[in-house]
């Protein structure tokens, strides 16, 4: 606790002098109550040397005081002295590790700052985005070969073939429909008391037709996109 | 050949629906229907499509099996009831 005979002379002189302390105070009042929160690590040559290089009357003990705000650790204290003060030695240069143990104390004010041991495990956090492999082959800044209204993107390409598909598909089922729709009703010769129809079949040709057809459109509205995307990152990518 | 035109047709998407204008189904009592409607020819023959199915001799059962003839006979002059 004391760093030295002489603090520790001064300590229990004061003491004697203070009035008996209630027993929810602290046993160590007075002025040299700094002292009772140095965490320096003794050394067995006595008090540690002179971190800042100022030298003070009252001795060693101001030295540790003015020691402890700038140097939490402490473990560093004989850089401190070699450095100097000229030399910028803050927090922000001292790196504590894990092989420092004991030096980090709980309660011990320190800047908000400094990072603290921990034996937490190490968390990896990924990164934001993966990296994008830019040269795989679809929409890359590659020159590719394509029509003016897909720029190059293979995505657009399959997209309007599929939609060509559909459309032809929904156009031939549109034709279809209409013709069985229009087709008259016709007696079975099998027989006279039936109707021969061909409306329900116009119908469902229709229905299907109509939905290849809103696929078609829907189909080349995506294909659109897909090229302006690619456009984009035509554009964007020299 | 008519039958295989039937099929066909059905393949292709055709569908039978009763004939709504013939005697058969006009009525329950398709004989009477058409001694009303055509007293000419007082007998409806599901196996004939002119003239709503109603011809002027009665369908002979051989020829067309599926005729039926009505439960009441043609001696019923007041139409069709029920």
């Amino acid at each position: 606790m004391a760093a030295s005979p002489l603090a520790a002379a001064l300590a229990a002189l004061a003491l004697a002098a203070a009035p008996a302390a209630p027993e929810n105070m602290s046993p160590a009042p007075g002025p040299w109550e700094p002292v009772a929160i140095d965490m320096s690590p003794e050394t067995p040559s006595g008090p540690l040397p002179a971190t800042s290089g100022a030298t003070s009357p009252r001795g060693p003990v101001p030295a540790q005081t003015d020691a402890a705000p700038a140097s939490p650790t402490n473990g560093a204290a004989s850089t401190n002295g070699a450095a100097g003060p000229a030399a910028p030695v803050g927090p922000a240069a001292r790196t504590p590790t894990a092989t420092s143990p004991g030096l980090a104390t709980p309660g011990m004010p320190g800047p908000a700052s400094a990072p603290v041991p921990s034996d937490r495990p190490t968390e990896h956090v990924a990164p934001a985005s993966p990296p994008v492999p830019v040269a795989a082959g679809m929409e890359g800044p590659a020159p590719a070969p394509g029509g003016p209204w897909c720029h190059g993107s293979a995505a657009c390409r399959r997209l309007v073939i599929l939609g060509g598909v559909a459309g032809g598909l929904g156009l031939g089922a549109v034709i279809t429909g209409v013709a069985f729709v229009a087709r008259p009703l016709a007696v079975d010769p099998a027989d006279p008391t039936s109707l021969v129809t061909y409306r329900p079949a116009g119908a469902a040709f229709l229905a299907v037709g109509a939905g290849l057809a809103a696929t078609w459109l829907l189909t080349l509205l995506a294909a659109r996109k897909a090229g302006r995307l690619a456009q984009r990152l035509h554009a964007a990518v020299p | 050949m008519r039958h295989v035109l039937l099929i066909l047709a059905l393949a292709a998407g055709a569908c039978r629906i009763p004939n709504p204008d013939h005697c058969v189904h006009k009525d329950v009592h398709s004989d009477a229907w058409c001694a009303d409607n055509s007293p000419e020819r007082p007998w409806c023959s599901p196996c004939v499509a002119d003239g709503n199915g109603c011809v002027k001799t009665q369908p002979d059962p051989d020829a067309c099996p599926s005729y039926e003839p009505d439960t009441t006979t043609g001696d019923d002059t007041t139409g069709t009831e029920g």
